[in-house]
C-alpha cells in the first residue's frame, strides 16, 4: 500500500513537474481575465473593495458636508465707526450706507444681492438703497427690522427706543417680538420702544434726524425742548437750560457751526441759557 | 470522500461573488484534469475558461446545474477530448493520451492534489524550484543539474530531497483531509 501510494505520488510530481510553468494556473488572474471579458470586473471589485469604497464614500460625504457648511458659513463684512466718526459705505449693489459714530452694519458677502439683500446693524445709520423689487433690502437692528424695496431713510437704535425716519419712498417697519408692523413713506418716523412694545409713528417731517449727515440743522417755529434734542443729538453732548422760558420758539439755520456759537446765538436770540454740561 | 460527496453545490441563479468563488477554488484542478489529455498548459487554460463562460452563460440565463463541480469536470473532460481529435497532423491523433479508466471522483480528487502539488512547487525557494524542475520536468541527471547550475552534486542532492520533501508532506496533508 505504501509503496504503491510513493509509487502513485512519484508518479503526480512528475506529472505536475512536466507541465509546471512559473506563473501559469494562477487562478486570480484567470478570473480577472474572465471578468473583464464579461465586463463583470467592477462588480466584483466592489465587492472586493467594499470597505475601501464605504471610507471613500464615508470621505466624500464628509468633504461634502465640510464644503456645505463651509459654503452656507456666512462671510461677514462688517464696518464700523469710532465715536464721533461717519462713514459713508457703499453695498455690493450700491446701496449708499452712511453710518454716524458709534456705530456698525455688517452683511453676508456670499449671500447679499443674491435673493435678498440683507444688513445687520447696531448704532445709527442712513440708508438710500438702490431701487431692486425682485430683491428687497431688509435692515435688522436688535429689536426690529426694516425691509424696503428701495427708499432712503435713517435707522437709529438706541439701548431702549430705535426710530426710523423715511426720506423717500415707502418702508415697512417690523418690530418686537409680535411683529407689529408699520408701513412708512416720506417724511414719515416711527419709534418702537423696547419698555411699552409700541410703534409710535408721527406724519411729521424731522429734517435734523440727518443733521448729522448733512452738516446742517434747520429750525422753523421749534419749541425750546426739541432744539436742545436735537443739539445734543448733533453735538453728542448734555444740554440743559438753566433759564426759565417755556414755549419759546426757535427759527434757524446752523451749518455746522461749533456748538458755542450755536449755544450764544441761541441764548442771545431767545434770551435762554442753554449750558453743555458734560459729553454723553 | 467526505467533501466529494457532501459539495453538490446547488446552482440556482448563483450570485458572481458565488459564481467567483468557484471559479477560484476549481480553476486549477480544472486546469490540471485538462493537462491530462492535452499538453499545453496554454490550452488547458483556455479549455477551463471555455467551460465557465459556458456556465456563466448558463447561470445567466437562469439555468439549474445541479452539481456544478462534477459538471465542470465533464465539460473541461469533453472539451479536452474534442480538442485532441481535432486532427491537427496524424502523429497526435495516434499520441491520444493514455487515460486510464477511473471513476468521476477519482478524476477529481487526484487533480485537487495535482492543483496541490503544483502550488507546493509555486511556494518552492527560487534556486531549490529550478533544481527540481530540471531534474523532475527537463529529465536531468543530479550530475548534469549539478555541472548546469555550477553547484556540487552533494548540493543538488539536498536540494531535491528538500523540494521532495515538501511536496510529499503537502501530499500527505491531502489524503489526511479525504481519508483521515
Amino acid at each position: 500500500m505504501d509503496n504503491e501510494y510513493d509509487k502513485d505520488l512519484e508518479q503526480r510530481i512528475r506529472f505536475v513537474a512536466r507541465h509546471y510553468r512559473e506563473g501559469s494556473l494562477d487562478a486570480d488572474k484567470a478570473w480577472r481575465k474572465f471578468a473583464s471579458e464579461r465586463a463583470i470586473s467592477r462588480k466584483v471589485s466592489l465587492r472586493r473593495y467594499w470597505f475601501g469604497a464605504a471610507a471613500v464614500v464615508l470621505m466624500l460625504v464628509g468633504l461634502g458636508t465640510w464644503f456645505t457648511v463651509e459654503r452656507n458659513a456666512p462671510d461677514w463684512v462688517a464696518i464700523t465707526t469710532a465715536p464721533g466718526q461717519t462713514k459713508d459705505i457703499y453695498l455690493p449693489d450700491s446701496t449708499l450706507v452712511a453710518l454716524a459714530g458709534d456705530s456698525w452694519v455688517r452683511y453676508d458677502a456670499k449671500r447679499y444681492d443674491k435673493e435678498r439683500r440683507a444688513v445687520e446693524m447696531n448704532g445709527k445709520a442712513f440708508f438710500q438703497v438702490t431701487r431692486n423689487e425682485a430683491r428687497p433690502f431688509s435692515v435688522r437692528t436688535s429689536q426690529t427690522e426694516v425691509t424696503v424695496l428701495g427708499t432712503s431713510f435713517q435707522i437709529d437704535e438706541k439701548p431702549t427706543v430705535t426710530e426710523v425716519n423715511v426720506v423717500t419712498g415707502k418702508v415697512s417697519f417690523t418690530a418686537g417680538v409680535e411683529k407689529e408692523n408699520v408701513i412708512l413713506t416720506a417724511g414719515m418716523s416711527a419709534r418702537y420702544s423696547s419698555e411699552n412694545k409700541e410703534i409710535t409713528v408721527t406724519e411729521e417731517d424731522d429734517v435734523n434726524k440727518l443733521a448729522w449727515r448733512t452738516g446742517q440743522l434747520r429750525f422753523k417755529e421749534t419749541p425750546l425742548d426739541k432744539v436742545i434734542e436735537d443739539l445734543s443729538d448733533y453735538y453728542q453732548v448734555e444740554i440743559t437750560n438753566q433759564a426759565k422760558n417755556e414755549g419759546v420758539k426757535l427759527t434757524a439755520t446752523f451749518n455746522d457751526l461749533p456748538l458755542e456759537d450755536i449755544l450764544q446765538v441761541v441764548n442771545q436770540t431767545l434770551d435762554v441759557r442753554l449750558v453743555s454740561t458734560s459729553k454723553k | 470522500m467526505r467533501r466529494i460527496v457532501t459539495d453538490n453545490e446547488r446552482m440556482a441563479a448563483i450570485t458572481t461573488q458565488e459564481f467567483e468563488h468557484h471559479f477560484k477554488s476549481l480553476y486549477k484542478p480544472l486546469c490540471l484534469f485538462a493537462l491530462r489529455y492535452i499538453d499545453q498548459v496554454e490550452d488547458a487554460e483556455d479549455i477551463v475558461q471555455q467551460a465557465f463562460a459556458d456556465v456563466w452563460d448558463k447561470n445567466r440565463a437562469g439555468n439549474t446545474i445541479g452539481n456544478l463541480k462534477a459538471y465542470l469536470y465533464q465539460a473541461v473532460r469533453n472539451r479536452s477530448l474534442s480538442f485532441t481529435l481535432q486532427p491537427v497532423n496524424a502523429e497526435a491523433t495516434e499520441q491520444l493520451p493514455d487515460v486510464e479508466d477511473t471513476s468521476e471522483e477519482e478524476d477529481i480528487r487526484r487533480s485537487e492534489r495535482d492543483a496541490r502539488l503544483w502550488e507546493a512547487i509555486d511556494h518552492l525557494p527560487p534556486e531549490r524550484k529550478k533544481i527540481f524542475l530540471l531534474s523532475k520536468r527537463d529529465g536531468l541527471k543530479y550530475q548534469e543539474i549539478a555541472e548546469e547550475l555550477n553547484l556540487s552534486v552533494k548540493t543538488v542532492e539536498n536540494q531535491m530531497s528538500k523540494a521532495l520533501k515538501a511536496l510529499r508532506e503537502t501530499a500527505i496533508r491531502i489524503y489526511m483531509f479525504f481519508f483521515g
